[in-house]
């Protein structure tokens, strides 16, 4: 007679099964750094588009910041686009990346503001340079970024746990691009 | 008893998985799939700018975000289009996003 416990187990458990499967899902994309850029050759160079999962906070002010990378390997610069959300409308003049010995400031340059239900979304873009930028996500430390609009400011604080995983990220995608870059 | 308790479950999970999640995708991943894939391509030359745009689905009950190209093109002041990739991720039926990359001048 051929038992039939491990079926009954598997049925009578569907969320343990969910979970290993969640398991190991997360576990696969925990190690891959491919889930957060893209790359497409061009005539002067590789296009890399690079998309953290990093949010910034205010939880007093109720506003928050996400943003993308686009690097051309033929630049300098590297293009630092952002979404700021709050609930009044900001002129944004320039950001600053508050790390724990070292403050890197840039102006920005409007993209647009739009309303989104009963906030503003501002979109804006910056030039950081790429050693900069490296530099900002070798910092192991505390980081937050101040938004500066007309005369004032908004300090957005990110969560270490997620700044040191993400950074980890970001630096390895960095490297890569190094390494990939011709150097004239 | 037992077996017509687990055939009900099975032919519950069935009906419940049938209307789950689902997102355009040139693969299917019935468990687990994230698969990249070509939208459009223009004639235009070289690209300097990268934009995206996405909408998601949860449990295949409540879908939303504006994933267009022109929302896309949009993020990045994007002006004249170079070509447009897809990509689309789920993940059991519960959870399922669909992604648009646009690149450009």
């Amino acid at each position: 007679m051929v038992s039939s416990l491990p079926k009954r187990v598997c049925f009578s458990r569907p969320f343990i099964l969910i979970s290993f499967l969640i398991g190991i899902c997360s576990t696969v994309n925990a190690q891959k750094i491919s889930k957060y850029f893209t790359s497409s050759m061009q005539d002067n160079g590789v296009l890399y588009f690079i998309e953290p999962k990093q949010e910034f906070e205010n939880d007093k002010e109720d506003s928050s910041l996400f943003y993308d990378l686009t690097y051309l390997t033929s630049n300098d610069t590297v293009t630092f686009n952002f979404t700021y959300v709050d609930k009044k409308v900001r002129e944004i003049d320039s950001i600053t990346f508050v790390l724990e010995d070292n403050e890197i400031t840039i102006p920005v340059n409007k993209i647009f503001i739009e309303s989104s239900k009963n906030v503003w979304k501002h979109r804006y873009s910056a030039k950081f340079l790429f050693e900069d930028l490296t530099l900002i996500f070798q910092q192991k430390g505390r980081a937050s970024l101040l938004v500066h609009y007309e005369g004032e400011e908004v300090k957005l604080k990110i969560k270490q746990k997620k700044w040191d995983k993400q950074s980890k990220i970001l630096s390895k995608i960095l490297y890569m691009i190094k390494a990939n870059r011709k150097e004239n | 008893m037992k077996k017509v308790k687990n055939l009900m479950f099975a032919a519950g999970a069935t009906l419940l998985l049938s209307s789950c999640a689902s997102v355009k995708s040139p693969l299917t991943g019935v468990l687990y799939s994230d698969v990249k894939a070509p939208l459009t391509a223009t004639s235009n030359s070289n690209s300097s700018k990268v934009g995206s745009a996405e909408a998601t689905s949860i449990l295949g009950a409540v879908a939303t975000g504006d994933a267009s190209i022109d929302a896309a093109a949009k993020s990045a002041g994007i002006t004249k289009i170079h070509h447009v990739d897809e990509q689309s991720t789920s993940f059991l039926g519960i959870f399922a996003k669909y992604k648009v990359f646009v690149y450009g001048e």
